[in-house]
């Protein structure tokens, strides 16, 4: 009776770790090749709260293939495809590319992560590690992409862009 | 298993009503109690929680209001639309600090910097600051690092609060004017006092308990009264029965009352006594000494002629007393006036045959059979005259005594045996109960020479007997010496 009892605990606590661990905080390791990428705007020499004063920008295949529909008014709404990563070098200076390691910022669309913010997961890497952001550092600048902004093509019509300045998604 | 002395006084503790009250209070207590603590602290802990959704909301709305009209390029409206709110806030204490700690609106640097990043002179400086404190409190410092909204609770003196720090991202329509060098403009601090949810929770929770004491103490009363009326003081009377069973008192009923499980008990008790009274009264004819003496019990249905003393006691005087009784009682006080005469006649060693209801014979035998028989007589006199000392309606015996020869035999019914005897004795000694007086007891010469030198007694004139053909000095007999 000891050993079920025992059985069934453990049966228990591993059906719950695994429950647990399904979507909330899964490890991310960016492709090393990232820079093979499109990039989907040339090399910003303009510093923005949060980033670096340079920036790359690289996006991957499935960036590409955002589907634009139109909401209840016969808007366009540009809903950005999951598996979507887009990644932001940033330095302090032209000379500083190819030169030093550089900040990156990634922004991957994952909706089935119950902690994503409006379906993004962001990710800042510094050196060898990749840290997940919660709170707004993100998400508090990149609410502003759906208005109307002083970046790329301004979003003068306020188009909904799914959180991305980079008009990707064209 | 141990014994119980049933004379022994139970303790409170191993009393049922005791034990089955204190078990109910235990339960009703720990279960009520913590059914009301949790509903109080869940209940709080959700009005708290709807409080903090509360906040989260309004520090949005009033992120949000601040937003549009700041980059609506109306800051002075913004900056006016804050100190509205912050003024008109009736429970809350809504605060703007710069993401340095310092109090909004407390001096020009702001505006000294914007028209720095305008290369303008756009907003005129001001004279007349806030006079609100600045922050440096470590959670102020969290929200600014990690950008992120704190929401927590905080105990600062005997005052609870809910507290929201709310970054102001410097987003890109603000960093034209607030400049790109920062991420936090400000944070918006929204406080708001939960005093009167605590206080109404430990209001809440005294009322409930001292309810919860109330309701406990009501149902303790009724209970204990209910027990001690349904089964408590019933199981006392069964109890008592049973103790007058064994001092062999078979003439106590129980009142069953109700026909429960109690009043089922109660009622074989009084099955139980009634079956040892009858038992009791089918071998009260037979008495020791006298089979011993006598050898019959090897011949149940047989007989033999020997001298003995024949006692007759006629009960008197009942007539008025039993006309007002129940049947029930009738046969109590009939039964134990002829137990009465059954104890003692058996106490000096005679045989007792109840002739009647009113009239019992008792056989003596033996070399004493005359002394014990007197002997009887006067004790049974006594005991009547202590138990009926009513000189209106006294109830009184007469008795009359005998000796002579006899005929002396078993009489077989069924499976009881009863001793009797027959002859003219016999009917003298009935003769002589008949003429008895009050609480007199008469005996004949054959009887008083026995025993002339042992009693007192009063020589009365001869009386016939034999129809008449026969006469017999009687005496009148007194005591014994």
């Amino acid at each position: 009776m000891k050993i079920l009892y025992s059985c069934a605990l453990l049966t228990a606590l591993m059906t719950l770790s695994s429950g647990c661990s399904r979507n909330a905080g899964k490890s991310f390791e960016l492709s090393r090749y990232y820079r093979l990428w499109p990039k989907p705007v040339p090399v910003l020499n303009y510093q923005v709260p949060g980033h670096g004063i340079v920036r790359i920008i690289y996006a991957n295949e499935t960036s590409y293939k955002a589907e634009i529909i139109k909401d209840k008014n016969g808007n366009d709404r540009i809903i950005m495809q999951e598996g979507t990563i887009i990644v932001n070098e940033s330095y302090d200076s032209i000379r500083d590319i190819n030169d030093k390691i550089p900040d990156i910022a990634i922004m991957v669309k994952d909706s089935s992560d119950n902690k994503s913010q409006n379906g993004w997961v962001y990710y800042l890497k510094k050196g060898r590690e990749t840290k997940r952001i919660y709170g707004r550092m993100c998400i508090g600048c990149h609410e502003a992409a759906n208005e109307k902004h002083p970046y790329f093509d301004r979003n003068e019509k306020e188009i909904f862009r799914d959180y991305v300045f980079v008009p990707v998604g064209r | 298993m141990g014994t119980i002395n049933p004379d022994e006084k139970i303790k409170l503790s191993e009393r049922i009503s005791f034990r089955i009250v204190f078990l109910l209070l235990i339960i009703l207590s720990i279960g009520s109690s913590s059914i009301i603590i949790y509903y109080l602290i869940s209940h709080n802990s959700f009005t708290i929680n709807s409080r903090k959704n509360a906040l989260n909301e309004e520090s949005e709305i009033i992120y949000k209001s601040l937003k549009q009209n700041m980059l609506a390029d109306e800051a002075q409206t913004a900056a006016e639309l804050f100190r509205d709110l912050a003024k008109d806030a009736d429970l809350n204490t809504i605060m703007l600090y710069r993401s340095d700690g310092i109090a909004a609106f407390s001096d020009n640097s702001t505006l000294n910097r914007v028209n720095s990043n305008l290369l303008s002179s756009k907003f005129m400086t001001k004279d007349v600051f806030s006079d609100k404190k600045n922050i440096n409190s470590n959670d102020f410092k969290t929200a600014v690092d990690t950008i992120d909204n704190i929401l927590l609770e905080k105990s600062e003196g005997s005052e609870k609060k809910i507290i929201i720090y709310k970054p102001l991202i410097n987003q890109p329509g603000c960093s034209k004017c607030h400049g790109f060098d920062h991420l936090v403009r400000g944070v918006i601090v929204i406080s708001s006092s939960v005093n009167d949810l605590y206080e109404k929770m430990k209001e809440n929770l005294i009322v409930s308990l001292i309810s919860l004491g109330i309701i406990l103490f009501t149902l303790s009363i009724t209970v204990i009264v209910l027990l001690y009326k349904s089964v408590t003081t019933r199981i006392k009377k069964i109890t008592t029965a049973l103790q007058e069973l064994i001092k062999e008192n078979y003439f106590s009923k129980i009142d069953i009352e109700k026909p429960d499980e109690v009043g089922k008990l109660g009622g074989l008790v009084n099955e139980l006594t009634h079956n040892l009274r009858e038992r009791k009264d089918s071998v009260k004819s037979i008495s020791c000494p006298v089979i011993d003496n006598n050898k019959d019990i090897k011949k149940p249905a047989g007989g033999e002629k020997k001298t003995m003393t024949v006692f007759f006691s006629e009960i008197r005087g009942l007539k008025g007393i039993l006309e007002k009784k129940d049947p029930d009682e009738v046969m109590r006080i009939v039964n134990s006036l002829i137990n009465l005469h059954a104890d003692i006649i058996k106490e000096y060693s005679g045989d007792i045959d109840v002739v009647s209801a009113n009239m019992i014979m008792g056989i003596f035998g033996g070399s004493s059979m005359v002394i014990d028989a007197l002997k009887a007589a006067e004790k049974i006199r006594t005991k009547i005259k202590e138990l009926y000392p009513d000189a209106d309606r006294p109830v009184y015996i007469g008795i009359g005594i005998n000796t002579g020869e006899m005929i002396s035999g078993n009489i077989v019914l069924g499976d009881n045996l009863r001793k009797t005897v027959i002859s003219s004795p016999v009917d003298l000694a009935a003769r002589l109960c008949s003429i008895a007086g009050k609480n007199t007891v008469i005996l004949s010469e054959f009887s008083f020479e026995y025993v002339a030198c042992c009693i007192e007694a009063v020589k009365q004139s001869p009386v016939l007997y034999n129809s008449g053909k026969e006469s017999v000095d009687i005496y009148t007999f007194r005591r014994t010496i």
